[in-house]
Formats: structure tokens, C-alpha cells, sequence
């Protein structure tokens, strides 16, 4: 990790994006307190952590750690006693789960998509201040899918803060309200969601004079920057509050002629990628 | 404590391994015990059958029970390793506890292991020496009692050892046969090769000798007229049978210490 600075506020539902190997599941893991980092610290409820604090932390990181001779209750009580609280909360999780009928089945027996499921269930024992999910929805079908959007959706209107780490872009920008995306160990961007795919656009031209187009970008305050992808074509990432026609209109009274002007579909994704392929300064 | 005696005792008296073992473990000492007893042999005023009686009963069913340490130092090795292998070591830290509770539930379970061992071996002392009193003994005699003492040392000291093995190693296979390896021909190589003049402190050594030949049988096969054995007592040891228990109880305290420092410091 190289200056990973991230604050995770209270009721937030905090996606942390990235490719493989970014950083993702070294970061939970130091924060979960079973990777111990070379330098910084971190703190948990505004506190130095401690085993205390963990308590009160649901968390999925890599894969689902169950004992598979013991029933899925049995390792339910297990964990119900490290976090000091009685069997009576073991149903009402396993039932959000949907998993009660399975309750005296040993854990071997289910499939990767049920042990999944019984992973998340074990977060949500003893009611955790802080959830935090690694993929969570790894082996997962659609039904799977829906019910932990609505789980996760129904822990933050309780006031639970949620961390998700994930690759399902598409599912952390209907359920995230802040992210981080992070590549190679770096914070590349952080911010709500709303901001991230409402702020700066990305528009693709193609010019029939590019040697006039470059000069007249170089000195156009209305961008960020660009790139000349070909002979005529030009990538360019517009500043907040500034609209493709704005650009267009500019370029016109430059005297530049667009043959082509499109304008890249603003979601999370894209963003991500645009991200990953043109680091910018951010985080 | 006593949450981690609970979650101790779901996850381990529900463990298929465990119950075999101990079950393997109980079947070979009654079966060991009940083959010798069948040994019928008179040598002078020496008889196998007085090894069933009081008081020799008291170093002789310790000592056939030490035989079988290896196997309940196998089962800590595999109950320990199992907790990497499932990662459920490292999921109950994530879900709160702190790296010296592994340690401390451990500890419980050694403790358990090593309570059951003494009370089979008391127990069965007393059944034994109790059906094979002469017609004008005492009830019961608890001469010599204090190696059933030595051997619940030893058994803890062994468990302990084993832990650490798994600690360190994390893998069934790899932790088994280093610690069989260590205790023979490792120990014996160390000892005698680099350090011969403070061979006697060395942990399996030390540990192995609190259950010694029992010096009872060895005395009454001297007596035996015409014996060509040269037996005799056993070569007097540089350490008292206390200070050995000292030293393997401080060896306990140590390997307990090493496998919390190596939790702590490495990731799960």
C-alpha cells in the first residue's frame, strides 16, 4: 500500500473499488487485524483497535472460515459466544439468509452459494456497528444478488456503516454512497458516488484539422486534459460543470471543426476505467 | 475463560478426529495392559502379576501410558493445524478475540487432554490394584503415587511441545513428522553431537524421563537368584524427579510463551 489514507464515516456505505491487486483485501485485512502492516495505523470508532472493537464488526473477508463438521448452528454459537451474545439471534439472521431450514446441517454439505450466504448471515450476528464485506457476492445467483443489496440497504437505514470491497461495479453504484477506488496499492479517487458520476465527463472528437485542434486544447481552460488517441481523434476529459456543447461551442469559435463528438456513458464503470487507464491525481 | 471453554468444547467433542483418537487412545492402553496381564511369568519372588498390584501399579501404569503420549500430541498437532486450514483462526480474531486467547483455549484443551489421561491411569490403577490385592493388603496403597504426577507433566509437556510444532508449521503432515523427527533422531543428534555435557536438560529428553523403566520391576528382577541381569537400578540421573518436573513445567510455560509470540507476530 503506498499512502492509503481513507475515513469511513459513520452510516456511510463505503465500496472500495479496484482491479485485482490493487490493495483491497490487504487493506480490510490490516483493519481486521489479521495482517499486520509495515507502517501507519488505523483506528476503529475513533479509538486504537483492539479485539474489543471487533466485536462489534461483522466481517467477510476472502473466503467464508467455517469448521465443516459442526452444523450450521453449532458455528453460529461459536461465534455468538466470542461476541458475548446468546443463541436467540441465531435464527433471526439465518432467516435473512434464508438458511433456518438448514440450521442442523453440517457446513460441508451446502453448496459454495450456501456457505456464502451463511457467511454473510454470521456478519450480521449480534447487530455489528460496521459491516465489512470482501466480494460478498462471489458465488452468488441473482437471487442472492438482490437479497444482499436489500440486506446491506436495510443495515445502513439502521444506521450501520457498511465497507464492501468489490468488482460488481454495477452493484456498488446502486448500493454505495461514498467510494474509493484504489489501484496499485494507491487511492486514486474517493467521494460520493453522486459526485463521482456527475462531475467531470468524458467526450471522444474527431477533428478535420488536428494540428490546430491540439494547439487550441493545450490552452482550453474548460478541460482537464486530453489525449490524441489517432491522427484525428481526441479523448478529453472535461472539467466539472463543463458540458460537451460547452466544449463544442469553444472549439467552434476556435475554429475548429468536429466531425464527431461523443459522449462517454457516465457510470461507475466507466469511471472506474477511465480511472485505471488514466491515473489522475485524486484520493 | 469461560466463553472459551464453551467454544472450545463445541468445536472439539464434535471433532470426528478427536473422538477417534481419544477412543484409539483408551482401546490401546486397556489392550496393552490386558495382553501383559495375560503374561504369565515367575522369576523368584518377581511376578508379572505384581505389576497389576499395589503399590507397583503406580509406576507401572504410568509408564505403559507414556507410550502412547505421541498419539495425543498427534491430536493437538491436528486440532491446531485444522484452525489454519480452515482459517478459523483467523476468522475468530476478525470476529474478536485476541491472538492469546487462540493460545489460552488451546491451553484448555491440553489441560482437558491431560486430565483425562491421568484419571484413565488412576483409575484403572485403582480397578487394578484393587482386584489383585493379596488376601492381607491394604485396600489401597498410594506408595509411589507421585509418577501418576510425573506422568500428567509429561502428558501436558508433550501437548505443549506439539502445539508449538503446529504453530510454527501450520500443516498436519509437515508439523507430525518434524515433531517425531525432532523427538527422535533430532534431540538425540543435538545432544549428543553439540551440547553432551547438558544433555540431561534438553525438553524431550527431560520429558520422557519423568516416566521412567520403573525402578520397582528392576529391583524385584535383581532379586531373582542366578539372574544373569545386570539391571539393577537405574543410572542415578543429575536430576531429582522434582527438579525434572520443575524444569519440563518451565519448558511448558516456554512453548506456551513461543506459540503466543509467533500468533501475535505473524498474520493469519
Amino acid at each position: 500500500m503506498n499512502g492509503l489514507n481513507i475515513n469511513v464515516g459513520r452510516g456511510h456505505i463505503y465500496g472500495l473499488l479496484g482491479p485485482n491487486g490493487s490493495g483491497k483485501t490487504t487493506t480490510l485485512s490490516i483493519v481486521m487485524g489479521i495482517l499486520r502492516q509495515s507502517a501507519g495505523e488505523y483506528l476503529w470508532f475513533g479509538e486504537k483497535p483492539d479485539h474489543h472493537a471487533r466485536t462489534r464488526i461483522g466481517s467477510l473477508i476472502e473466503e467464508p472460515s467455517f469448521y465443516p463438521y459442526l452444523t450450521l448452528n453449532d458455528n453460529l454459537r461459536i461465534i455468538a459466544r466470542i461476541k458475548g451474545i446468546s443463541d436467540e439471534h441465531i435464527n433471526p439472521v439465518l432467516g435473512t439468509t434464508n438458511l433456518l431450514k438448514r440450521k442442523y446441517s453440517r457446513y460441508r454439505t451446502l453448496s459454495s452459494g450456501l456457505k456464502q450466504r451463511l457467511a454473510i448471515a454470521a456478519t450480521l450476528l449480534g447487530e455489528p456497528r460496521v459491516l465489512v464485506l470482501d466480494e460478498p457476492t462471489k458465488s452468488l445467483d441473482p437471487e442472492g444478488f438482490s437479497d444482499l443489496r436489500n440486506i446491506i440497504q436495510q443495515e445502513a437505514d439502521k444506521g450501520t456503516t457498511v465497507i464492501l470491497a468489490s468488482h460488481i461495479l454495477d452493484e456498488v453504484e446502486k448500493v454505495c454512497s461514498h467510494v474509493g477506488i484504489l489501484n496499485a496499492g494507491e487511492l486514486v479517487m474517493e467521494g460520493k458516488v453522486e459526485d463521482i458520476l456527475s462531475g467531470k465527463e468524458v467526450v471522444y472528437i474527431t477533428v478535420e484539422n488536428p494540428e490546430e485542434a491540439h494547439k487550441v486544447l493545450t490552452g482550453c481552460q474548460l478541460i482537464e486534459q486530453f489525449e490524441q488517441e489517432k491522427a484525428s481523434d481526441f479523448r478529453v476529459l472535461l472539467k466539472k460543470d463543463t458540458s460537451p456543447s460547452d466544449l463544442n461551442q469553444y472549439l467552434f469559435k476556435e475554429g475548429i471543426v468536429t466531425s464527431r463528438l461523443i459522449k462517454q456513458q457516465n457510470t461507475l464503470e466507466s469511471e472506474f476505467l477511465e480511472l485505471i487507464k488514466h491515473p489522475r491525481s485524486g484520493g | 475463560m469461560p466463553r472459551l471453554i464453551q467454544i472450545e468444547n463445541i468445536k472439539t467433542f464434535s471433532s470426528n478426529t478427536f473422538r477417534v483418537i481419544i477412543s484409539l487412545h483408551l482401546l490401546l492402553f486397556a489392550m496393552v495392559l490386558l495382553s501383559i496381564s495375560r503374561i504369565e511369568l515367575s522369576l523368584g519372588e518377581f511376578a508379572v502379576s505384581k505389576l497389576f498390584q499395589f503399590p507397583y501399579v503406580w509406576e507401572f501404569f504410568p509408564w505403559v501410558a507414556s507410550w502412547f503420549n505421541l498419539l495425543l500430541a498427534v491430536l493437538m498437532i491436528v486440532l491446531t493445524c485444522n484452525e489454519y486450514r480452515y482459517k478459523t483462526f483467523r476468522q475468530q480474531v476478525m470476529n474478536g478475540l485476541h491472538e492469546g486467547h487462540l493460545t489460552l483455549a488451546k491451553a484448555y484443551i491440553i489441560l482437558l487432554i491431560a486430565l483425562y489421561a491421568l484419571v484413565l491411569v488412576v483409575v484403572s490403577g485403582l480397578v487394578s490394584g484393587g482386584m489383585n490385592k493379596p488376601g492381607d493388603a491394604e485396600w489401597i496403597n498410594l506408595a509411589g503415587f507421585q509418577s501418576v504426577g510425573m506422568y500428567f507433566v509429561q502428558t501436558i509437556a508433550y501437548m505443549t511441545l506439539a502445539y508449538l510444532f503446529a504453530v510454527i508449521f501450520r500443516n498436519n503432515g509437515l508439523s507430525i513428522i518434524l515433531f517425531i523427527l525432532y523427538l527422535f533422531p533430532g534431540e538425540v543428534i543435538i545432544r549428543n553431537l553439540i551440547f553432551p555435557s547438558v544433555e540431561s536438560y534438553f525438553p524431550a529428553k527431560l520429558i520422557s524421563g519423568l516416566t521412567p523403566f520403573p525402578e520397582l520391576f528392576t529391583q524385584q528382577l535383581t532379586t531373582v537368584p542366578g539372574s544373569n541381569l545386570q539391571m539393577g537400578p537405574a543410572a542415578p540421573s543429575t536430576l531429582s524427579s522434582g527438579e525434572s518436573a520443575a524444569i519440563a513445567l518451565l519448558y511448558t510455560v516456554i512453548f506456551v510463551v513461543i506459540s503466543y509470540v509467533i500468533q501475535r507476530k505473524r498474520s493469519l
